[in-house]
């Protein structure tokens, strides 16, 4: 059974525009998934699927089997969202009182809820910053403020829109090795990017998007020849292949 | 614009911070009602509660002057009000201003000035879900209010007034570097500046209700839990002794 399956969802907003058509995607535990796909193609709708900030237009989103309208809140729980916008998810006045935020929404304990803080600001190396201002903080660190903010919640799976988006080289290399270090140690990952070549040597498997639709799906060496008729750039390659694209050598 | 910073929670350890929040929410109404209604030797005792806040909240002084110049705008604007509306006899002749106008301005912006102080001192030294925590509880034994709401809508007040303020200083330089210094009509360049910053700020209020959501938001959240110790009883008490000292007896 997939860890989360999306079956045949579509989405109409009130204002009559269609932002996914008869969409169909299946993530499987442990693995980093990349979601490619230009503007406008209906990512961060999808991603708002996957854990019922949206709800489908027709069609079905399933956690472990079950539909999700019938486990929300443990959906909210189990699947953990970035968004693009780091200053839009910060919710606490110092990084520690953000962190805090998920588990005491789960009503923990509050020795609970500090001691998952903690986990969280140390997991991705805040907890030096634990009382400091959020919105003082570098974007590299706001975007791993709110990976810290997920993962108090304990989830299953980590869903990151366009993580690198605004960010300076050394941003882009830290929320990378997050991005691995997750991974790494077991949790899915789902990375939704247009800016490929950041990624794609470390995702397992990709999915293309195109106007509302999943166009293809396939490892990176299938797909990365397609791209560019997606209108995605295409990384150039040089002797070691698509494993030489990293950007963190 | 003035700085917000002053107004910003700072997380070290000190006697102030370590102040109860249920305590230290009345004492600052106290404190403010003392330096606003005070005579003036009552106003000489209220500062003196400032400074010894000051003083125990260890912050470095020197910083607080420094972030309160931005205000000192508003304090000359007390002043100056005051010495050319108050009734009296002239300074100089020729001069509209007044010697009795002159002496209560002086005596308005004192009291606005620690005022402010006081305001930053509580700010600086509590943080939101301490007072989320206070309000919450004071708010308990009133059945139909949703104190857990209220409180987190106050807490999220709080958080967002630096980023509202940060917004406006990039909608204002890049309306000033688009020449907005040039035009004359002041309601208009008003409106310029408002009408993106309004825009920002419902966008922004849209991706933070997500952005909570997703993170399972609750209205009843687990709160601190507040500790209240002999010395906050000692503290409350002393602050309510001077205060109605000040406002009372000392004329
Ligand atoms: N709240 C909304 N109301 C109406 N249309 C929307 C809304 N949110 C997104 N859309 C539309 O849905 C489409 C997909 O958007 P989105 O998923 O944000 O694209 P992206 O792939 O860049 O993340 C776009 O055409 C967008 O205009
Ligand atoms: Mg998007």
């Amino acid at each position: 059974m997939s860890l989360l399956e999306v079956r045949g969802v579509s989405h109409r907003f009130p204002d009559g525009r269609t932002a996914l058509r008869e969409v169909s995607l299946s993530i499987e535990s442990g693995e980093l998934l990349l979601i490619a796909g230009p503007n406008g193609s209906g990512k961060t709708v999808l991603m708002k699927h996957l854990n019922g900030l949206l709800a489908p237009t027709s069609g079905v989103v399933l956690l472990e089997g079950r539909p999700l309208a019938d486990c929300l809140a443990e959906a909210r729980r189990r699947v953990g969202l970035i968004f693009q916008d780091a200053d839009a998810q910060i919710v606490g006045q110092t990084v520690r009182e953000d962190v805090a935020f998920g588990p005491e929404n789960l009503r923990l304990s509050e020795e609970e809820v500090r001691r998952r803080a903690d986990a969280a600001m140390s997991a991705v190396g805040l907890l030096g910053l634990a009382d400091q201002a959020p919105h003082r903080l570098s974007g590299g660190e706001k975007r791993r403020l709110a990976v810290a903010g997920v993962l108090a919640m304990e989830p299953s799976v980590v869903i990151f829109d366009e993580p690198f988006a605004a960010l300076d080289y050394p941003g882009i290399r830290q929320v990378l090795r997050e991005i691995l270090r997750l991974h790494g140690g077991g949790h899915t990952v789902v990375v939704i990017t247009h800016e490929i070549e950041k990624v794609l040597a470390h995702a397992t498997r990709m999915a293309i998007m195109s106007a509302g639709t999943i166009a293809r799906v396939g490892t990176a060496a299938e797909l990365i020849d397609v791209v560019e008729s997606y209108g995605i750039r295409r990384p150039r390659l040089d002797a070691r292949g698509i494993r030489g694209i990293t950007w963190l050598t | 614009m003035a700085d917000v910073g002053v107004f910003e929670y700072r997380g070290t350890e000190s006697l102030l911070q370590r102040y109860d929040a249920r305590h230290k929410l009345p004492a600052l109404v106290a404190v403010a009602a003392g330096l606003l209604r005070s005579p003036p030797l009552g106003l000489l005792a209220m500062s003196g509660v400032v400074a010894c806040a000051a003083l125990s909240s260890r912050v470095p002084l020197a910083g607080i002057l420094r972030q309160l110049r931005g205000f000192s705008a508003i304090l000359v604007l007390a002043l100056v009000a005051e010495a050319f509306s108050v009734p009296g006899a002239r300074i100089a002749p020729g001069l509209p201003a007044t010697a009795q106008g002159v002496e209560s301005g002086a005596l308005l912006a004192w009291r606005l000035g620690a005022l402010i102080v006081a305001g930053a001192l509580f700010a600086g030294s509590t943080s939101v879900s301490m007072v989320r925590s206070a309000v919450a509880w004071y708010l308990r034994p009133f059945p139909f209010v949703p104190a857990g709401r209220i409180a987190t809508m106050l807490s999220l007040t709080v958080t967002f007034i630096p980023l509202v303020f940060d917004t406006y200083r990039g909608i204002h330089e890049a309306a000033l570097s688009r020449g907005m210094a040039l035009r004359r009509n002041p309601l208009r360049s008003a409106r310029i500046v408002a009408v993106p910053l309004l825009i920002r700020c419902f966008s922004r209020t849209d991706a933070v209700v997500s952005a909570m959501e997703a993170r399972c938001y609750v209205d009843e959240r687990t709160v601190a839990s507040l500790r209240s110790r002999p010395e906050d009883w000692a503290i409350t008490l002393g602050v309510a002794g001077v205060t109605s000292a000040s406002l009372f007896w000392l004329r």
